[in-house]
């Protein structure tokens, strides 16, 4: 029987950083190609909510509440992992840009900089939905190297950044960015997890250690970080959350990656799905007809909080209220699509598409 | 099936001039299909049908176009004896999600085999998607949360 190792006490490393397997072509060696991987970690973050709110607003209503639930509780994570990115490339004096116009992947995509294992599509909750979300948050497992490009799992992306980070900092300070340009955690409210405001290197190793093991869990356990960092209650991690959906099982705490889930069962409603259409673009529609008027309003609404938030990580934090506020309207404004039937049995949906 | 769809269709199609809201505005709020069986089960199929028949034979000859359409709503439907009460009420409906009960001099005249004709919200849902919060630029109460502070800065939209 495998131990807890939570509960034996052993406590791994978040993060593994500066193994010898890193080669030089994919190492980062400037603060300028520091700061572009770190662009890429913002773009990275957010290039997951789009299919997470796809899928999540597909859930017809008083139904899945339990998948529900865990798939809101990942996509709010993500929402943090972005706002910590934009944290720690703020703390090396970069420029975080949400708001150009490549912003938004065109999906179906592959996640940013990766090895192009898989594609992530705009896709109603379903099985396939789910598959795809734990290949986005599969654990790198022990020992895989960091990559800063062409990366197999995002820990490793990550770790990566984290090996430039010591290297380029060992050299001189690299931590020059304003202190005001930082989200604290007293703006990000009711989010997942908390904000960790980014000026040295080890506040930064806590962020990185904040998304990586939210996502992926800690080595070797099925657990999240938060509760080392925050003293949260344990929480899994996001590639094991999916997993009770996709096995239709709770872990219970002396489960382990290997055992898999063997609580109990937990519900899932697979028809209970609004049938909307995949991937899903403005251009199926006429121009100017009401069902494209309402796809172009989403995509404005959602391309505004974009800017509000990007205006929020570039000195004007004032504009994250703003921001939130949009962000409640686009639930009801994606939840609204997903009600009107576009023929051939299927239904609109959000496409998350950038107009100006 | 056939004639519920069309029945339906028509439903939603004299909702639009009686609310002043786009078909896929109505169609977004996920309740057309429910607002037309209850009003279907309340007044019962032979009232609802002559009703889609009259809004059907408004929005074909004035070819879905104000003023004629503006005015044929006026006059045969809302003066109507028959159809004013009902029309009313499906207005309600789409603002606030209930239903109000029919006059008793409507019950009186046209109500035989009405039945369910109480005071009640089609369902939680329909009060969550009353028209009434987007035309008022606020949100249903305990419901549709806008955000911490979203008091302090001018609707959106």
């Amino acid at each position: 029987m495998e131990t807890n190792q939570l509960i034996s006490g052993i406590r791994h490393r978040l993060v593994r950083s500066g193994e010898p397997t890193l080669t030089d072509f994919n190492k980062i060696t400037t603060l300028d190609s520091l700061r572009k991987h770190l662009q890429v970690a913002i773009e990275l973050e957010h290039s997951t909510i789009p299919p997470y709110l796809f899928a999540l607003y597909s859930i017809r209503e008083n139904t899945n509440e339990v998948a529900a639930r865990i798939i809101k509780g990942v996509v709010m994570e993500e929402m943090l992992h972005m706002i910590l990115a934009c944290n720690i490339l703020n703390a090396v004096d970069g420029r975080p840009d949400i708001s150009h116009p490549g912003f938004i992947p065109e999906y179906p995509t592959y996640l940013p900089h990766s090895n192009q294992s898989f594609e992530v599509n705009l896709q109603k909750f379903s099985r396939p939905a789910i598959e795809t979300f734990l290949k986005i948050e599969k654990p790198s497992g022990k020992g895989a190297p960091p990559e800063a490009d062409r990366y197999a799992s995002i820990g490793q992306f990550y770790e990566a950044i984290l090996d430039g980070m010591e290297r380029l900092q060992a050299k001189g300070n690299i931590f020059t960015g304003k202190a005001s340009r930082q989200i604290t955690p007293e703006q990000f409210y009711g989010g997942g997890g908390g904000v960790v405001v980014v000026h040295d290197l080890a506040s930064a190793h806590e962020a990185i250690a904040e998304i990586v093991g939210q996502g992926e869990g800690i080595d070797g356990t099925i657990e999240d970080s938060d509760h080392l960092l925050f003293g949260e209650e344990v929480e899994y991690a996001h590639y094991f959350r999916f997993n009770e959906i996709h096995e239709e099982r709770y872990y219970r705490p002396t489960d382990t990656p290997k055992s898999g889930p063997t609580g109990a069962k937990l519900p899932v409603a697979w028809d209970q799905v609004h049938p909307v259409k995949e991937n899903i673009k403005m251009k199926d529609f006429k121009k100017g007809t009401e069902e494209w008027g309402m796809m172009y309003q989403f995509n404005k609404s959602y391309c505004d909080m974009l800017r509000a938030l990007h205006d929020t990580v570039n000195g004007d934090k004032e504009k994250l209220r703003e921001a939130v506020i949009m962000m409640y309207d686009l639930k009801y404004q994606a939840l609204g699509l997903m009600n009107i039937p576009i023929g051939n049995g299927l239904h609109a949906a959000p496409s998350f598409e950038y107009v100006k | 099936m056939e004639k519920t769809t069309a029945g339906l269709d028509n439903f939603i199609a004299i909702s639009v001039p009686l609310t002043g809201y786009s078909r896929v505005a109505l169609l977004a709020t996920g309740m057309a299909t429910d607002y037309y069986h209850a009003v279907r089960r309340i007044i019962g199929d032979d009232r609802m049908d002559d009703f889609l028949a009259v809004t059907a034979d408004i929005l074909q000859h004035t070819h879905d176009k104000a003023p004629a359409l503006d005015r044929e709503i006026r006059q045969q439907l809302l003066a109507s004896l028959q159809y004013g009460p009902v029309t009313r009420n499906i207005i309600q409906l789409w603002y606030w999600g209930a239903w109000l009960p029919l006059p008793d001099a409507w019950i009186a005249k046209y109500g035989k085999g009405v039945k369910g004709n109480e005071n009640h919200f089609i369902s939680p849902a329909a009060y969550q998607q009353g028209l009434i919060w987007q035309a008022m630029g606020s949100h249903p109460e305990g419901s549709k949360q806008p955000g911490f502070g979203s008091w302090s800065i001018a609707p959106l939209s």
